[in-house]
């Protein structure tokens, strides 16, 4: 998540990411949609299962890091003063980490219940 | 027919204004360049702009024509909707009237290298180059830097320092693709980083831009093709 991540690297890994993601989301929904009904009780299980919780994890890293890129394009973009800049990247980047650390706390919570 | 053109003299006007004329009796099939003309020489002889071949080639009259980029010696004015709203090329500073300062747009362009750099010795005669190597170049050699292009590129806008633009990008790919040219990996290097070429977001106002119906998009992406099969 670095600020000077090359133009290359951070364009290649926000199509990987989205790769990723979208493989998730396709398998998400096939699950939800196929369902009839999902209880709290096998919702847990079902994001308690150590390969579901693994690949929400990723999901959330890796959405982390698309939004990263995304966001500090619009900064790069449309922020033209340093500081201001440097306090808007700076902002995003924190509520990407904590938002981040906060879901795997919650995913990694759920790995115990199994 | 009606027009309202963009009036700017820094030495007198303390700010940009938009000024009426209207032509009297256009004849058939007239181009814009040519209705600005006999606005000069019949209403106003102060009203400036740029000009020079009449068909296409020089790239001297882009402008922006009723909101889109464009070269007024190829546009008929009976396309238009009046009044014709003709204001500068958008995003680089305006000298006087509809005529711009395209040093930045010209720095990016340089930034490139846009000449054949050759690392072994110079043949005596002439490069070779197959009929499908030739082919490639198709579509990139034709740029006029008219800068219709980079001008109504967003990502120009608010960057033209460190964005080096379709326009500047389109030569870039056209150097890369030459079969004859030896640096490339140079060329790749020198567009890395988060501005010089990723400000592209692909949003192809460029290509509905251009006058000549070029591609800087696809030969944007066509660079970032080759710079991820090296870094492969």
């Amino acid at each position: 998540m670095s600020y000077q991540a090359k133009g290359l690297q951070a364009w290649l890994y926000q199509r990987l990411t989205g790769a990723f993601m979208m493989l998730y989301i396709l398998y998400f929904l096939s699950v939800i949609l196929t369902q009839d009904q999902m209880t709290y009780l096998q919702w847990v299980k079902w994001f308690s299962h150590p390969l579901m919780n693994t690949a929400t994890g990723l999901f959330f890293l890796h959405l982390a890091y698309h939004a990263w890129v995304g966001m500090r394009d619009i900064v790069l973009d449309y922020v033209s003063n340093d500081s201001l800049r440097l306090f808007t990247l700076a902002g995003i980047s924190f509520f990407l980490i904590t938002s981040s650390l906060y879901l795997l706390r919650i995913l990694f919570s759920l790995s115990l219940n199994v | 027919m009606r027009f309202s053109i963009y009036r700017y003299n820094p030495e007198t006007d303390p700010r940009p204004y938009m000024q009426e004329y209207t032509l009297v009796d256009p004849a058939p099939g007239m181009m814009l360049r040519d209705a600005l003309l006999r606005i000069k020489n019949e209403q106003d002889e102060s009203l400036s702009f740029r000009h020079s071949c009449g068909e296409g080639v020089c790239g001297s009259d882009g402008m922006n024509i009723n909101g889109k980029n464009g070269l007024a010696c190829v546009t008929p004015i009976s396309e238009l909707t009046q009044p014709v709203i003709i204001r500068p090329l958008p995003g680089l500073p305006v000298i006087r009237d509809l005529v711009i300062d395209m040093s930045q747009f010209f720095t990016q362009y340089r930034a490139v290298k846009p000449w054949l750099i050759v690392k072994d010795p110079i043949p005596e005669v002439e490069f070779k180059q197959s009929p499908e190597e030739r082919d490639k170049l198709d579509g990139l050699y034709e740029c006029i830097l008219c800068a219709c292009c980079s001008t109504s590129c967003p990502s120009f806008w608010w960057n033209p320092d460190k964005f080096r633009g379709p326009a500047a990008l389109l030569q870039a790919w056209r150097f890369l693709a030459d079969s004859r040219d030896q640096a490339t990996e140079e060329r790749l290097q020198a567009l890395d980083g988060p501005y010089k070429l990723f400000r592209c977001h692909s949003i192809m106002s460029c290509v509905d831009a251009c006058p000549k119906h070029l591609n800087p998009t696809k030969a944007i992406g066509n660079i970032k093709k080759l710079m991820l099969k090296s870094m492969l």
